[in-house]
């Protein structure tokens, strides 16, 4: 062994090859680290016509604020457009905020992760802090991901409670009158949704980001009224869905806050889902207010009723309306047409919270809840209403730039592209071969 | 470094006196020229289709025109860079010239770079034959020239690294067909190494993507210009180039 080695270690082959390979070796290691470092810390310069590695100002003030480590799931069927475009997207994030990593996963091959995070569906996103703080979102858009990173980031994520107890819509119930629908949608956005019965509970549970009193049937008893006019007037929120044929006791409380309900359904001849009663309102034009500044589709109140003002409480508390008519609208069979309120906001001047009141507690049942207008409307609502108000809407980008080319000028690009410019080619060579053979 | 310029324009003069330029020039022209008349017409169609009813998202010539076609340059070039660079040291070594270069003053790594920068003007030439697109398209309507340019950027560095690998293939054999064969080979490998590696850990499979040029690529034409793509296709380049000088180091010493 010793006289093979001896043999060979002094020939100029062997010093050659070892010089070759140490050389090699170190060059592919130096590539690697220049491209590790690179890895880290890269720039890059969106040129593209759609800008679509360029997030939106707001998101980008969004994202750069973030003080906390954050982790991004994707669950999306691996290599498909939707991961591709996550993937992309989420690129842009990381690159403004290293405080953000992500994955892209298969619920399909991580069914324990998706588990864990309750993915039923496929483009599903969850953002997570390090403490095991989540806010899951349908969709893998800008909004989806900036909303998320809003409503995880600033402060704890309350739930939203649906009173039962006097035959409101159940949140569990998915037959044509129940609350299902609205239930997953308002999961589906991040929000925990549960049921709370006041009979029996001395206060509103201290999580609760949002009350919703959907459509009770019987009366409440004094204390639930007390228990919830207290979390009113300590600052809470309200979303108060009624109708006004159901003698609840909500009355006297809506009283209290300066708003009466009028009794017999609402009627616009001029605006009502096609196919269905005078009285199936189709709303399209809406007040200007933070829930409904970006609404653009319409909403289905069926069976709605007017709402009124107290104009003596207006000391008290600040009105804005959410949802109106048309001014074709009536009360009933009467004939005198107008503007009617089915939606008013509430807030007191006094550090009271804020009530958002419907004349209809229809609109969201799973029936309803299908139309896009009306299950936009109330996310919207439960977003102003929790607190999420720095949410984000993103634009969407419209590059359309046509070009219209008559028969003639398609003739041509297809003549010079096929044959003029090719041809051009071959008489270039031609005269070299010729030249060539001159020589 | 005073020979590159030498070996740079010998190179030219024999592209420039062989067919195999002319070659590749003509099916690339007529190629993405086909592709380009027929995508003009069905966008035209479309615009009319789309004005008529509703406005598309990012319906423009840049997008749907020229971005495609910029990648159809690009595959293309998988198939005909090889073709290019399968003679520079094949045909050498074939020819017994290659003994003369050896033990001419001409050092292995004036002799490699100078190949490289003859066929990068040669390619580069090939390429600038298409510049008559964007100008077409920007006549009958508007293109945005950042994402062309970025297009563009990124044929010339992948046309790097694949003549870069070209080179190295070429310099392993005297058989011409051999080089293009492997050449396309190893180009095809890079092309499509970050596809269905779904089987595979992430990790592996974080790598493997990173490492094709078809992300690299894309990103680019669809114009953004990322450091990281940039310095992976110069990587590249360097590391055929190197390579390819120590396998002429080699056969110096043989």
């Amino acid at each position: 062994m010793r006289k093979i080695f001896m043999r060979y270690s002094g020939k100029r082959a062997t010093i050659m090859g070892l010089n070759v390979t140490l050389a090699t070796g170190l060059f592919i290691f130096i590539m690697i680290i220049v491209n590790l470092i690179i890895g880290q810390y890269f720039f890059r310069i969106d040129l593209s016509s759609s800008k679509k590695y360029t997030l939106s100002k707001e998101s980008r003030k969004i994202v750069k604020e973030l003080s906390k480590d954050i982790d991004v799931f994707v669950f999306t069927r691996e290599k498909s457009t939707s991961s591709s475009r996550a993937e992309e997207l989420l690129e842009t994030y990381r690159y403004l905020n290293r405080r953000i990593s992500y994955s892209i996963i298969d619920p399909d091959k991580s069914p324990s992760l998706a588990e864990k995070y309750r993915v039923a569906k496929y483009d599903t996103l969850v953002i997570s802090t390090k403490d095991d703080k989540f806010v899951k979102a349908e969709g893998i858009g800008e909004a989806e991901i900036t909303n998320s990173i809003v409503k995880l980031t600033r402060g704890a994520v309350k739930k939203i409670y649906f009173v039962e107890g006097h035959g409101e819509n159940q949140i569990n119930d998915k037959e044509r009158s129940g609350y299902s629908m609205l239930r997953e949608g308002l999961e589906a956005i991040g929000y925990p949704v549960k049921s709370l019965l006041l009979l029996g509970a001395e206060k509103i549970p201290d999580d609760a980001g949002l009350i919703v009193v959907g459509g009770p049937r019987t009366p409440f008893k004094e204390n639930e009224i007390k228990i919830l006019t207290d979390y009113f007037k300590s600052g809470g929120s309200l979303i108060i869905l009624n109708e006004s044929i159901v003698v609840s006791g909500m009355d006297r409380m809506l009283k209290e806050a300066g708003v009466s309900m009028l009794p017999d359904f609402l009627w616009d001849p001029t605006a009502y889902l096609s196919g269905s009663e005078l009285t199936t309102l189709l709303i399209k034009d809406y007040p200007r207010t933070a829930v409904t500044e970006n609404l653009r589709l319409p909403t289905v109140f069926p069976t709605a009723s007017a709402l009124s003002i107290f104009a003596a409480m207006k000391s008290l508390y600040e009105y804005a309306d959410v949802v109106a008519t048309s001014k074709n609208a009536s009360i009933g069979k009467s004939k005198e047409a107008g503007v009617f309120k089915v939606g008013i906001s509430v807030i007191g001047r006094k550090g009271e919270g804020q009530m958002i009141i419907f004349g209809d507690s229809d609109f969201v049942t799973n029936l309803y809840y299908q139309f896009p207008g009306n299950s936009a409307l109330f996310r919207n609502i439960a977003d102003y209403m929790m607190g999420a108000k720095g949410l984000v809407t993103v634009a969407q980008q419209e590059n359309f730039v046509p070009m219209y080319l008559s028969k003639g000028q398609s003739g041509a690009i297809y003549y010079t592209s096929l044959f003029i410019a090719p041809s051009l080619i071959l008489i270039a060579g031609a005269f070299m071969w010729l030249r060539r053979r001159g020589l | 470094m005073k020979y590159i310029m030498p070996v740079v324009k010998k190179e030219l003069r024999l592209y420039f006196y062989s067919p195999i330029a002319y070659v590749v020039a003509l099916v690339f022209l007529s190629v993405t020229g086909y592709f380009f008349s027929i995508n003009c017409a069905s966008f035209s169609t479309s615009a009319i289709q789309a004005s008529a009813s509703e406005v598309l998202r990012n319906f423009n010539p840049t997008e749907v025109i020229m971005s495609p076609i910029i990648g159809t340059m690009g595959t293309l070039f998988i198939l005909l860079t090889p073709l290019m660079t399968m003679r520079l040291f094949a045909e050498e070594k074939k020819l017994r010239t290659i003994e003369l270069l050896m033990t001419s003053p001409v050092s292995v790594s004036e002799l490699v770079i100078g190949k490289y920068i003859a066929s990068m003007i040669v390619y580069s030439m090939i390429i600038s034959l298409s510049i008559y697109m964007p100008f077409t398209l920007n006549y009958f309507s508007s293109v945005n020239w950042g994402q062309v340019i970025a297009g563009y950027a990124g044929l010339l560095l992948m046309g790097s690294a694949m003549i870069a690998i070209g080179l190295f293939t070429s310099s392993l054999t005297d058989k011409q067909i051999l080089a293009a064969v492997l050449g396309i080979g190893i180009l095809v490998l890079f092309w499509f190494m970050g596809l269905a590696t779904g089987a595979l850990q992430r990790g592996v499979s974080n790598l493997m993507t990173n490492l094709s040029f078809l992300k690299h690529f894309n990103n680019m034409r669809s114009g953004l210009l990322d450091l990281r793509g940039i310095i992976f296709f110069i990587s590249v380049t360097a590391a055929g180039l190197f390579l390819s000088m120590r396998v002429m180091e080699a056969h110096r010493w043989k």
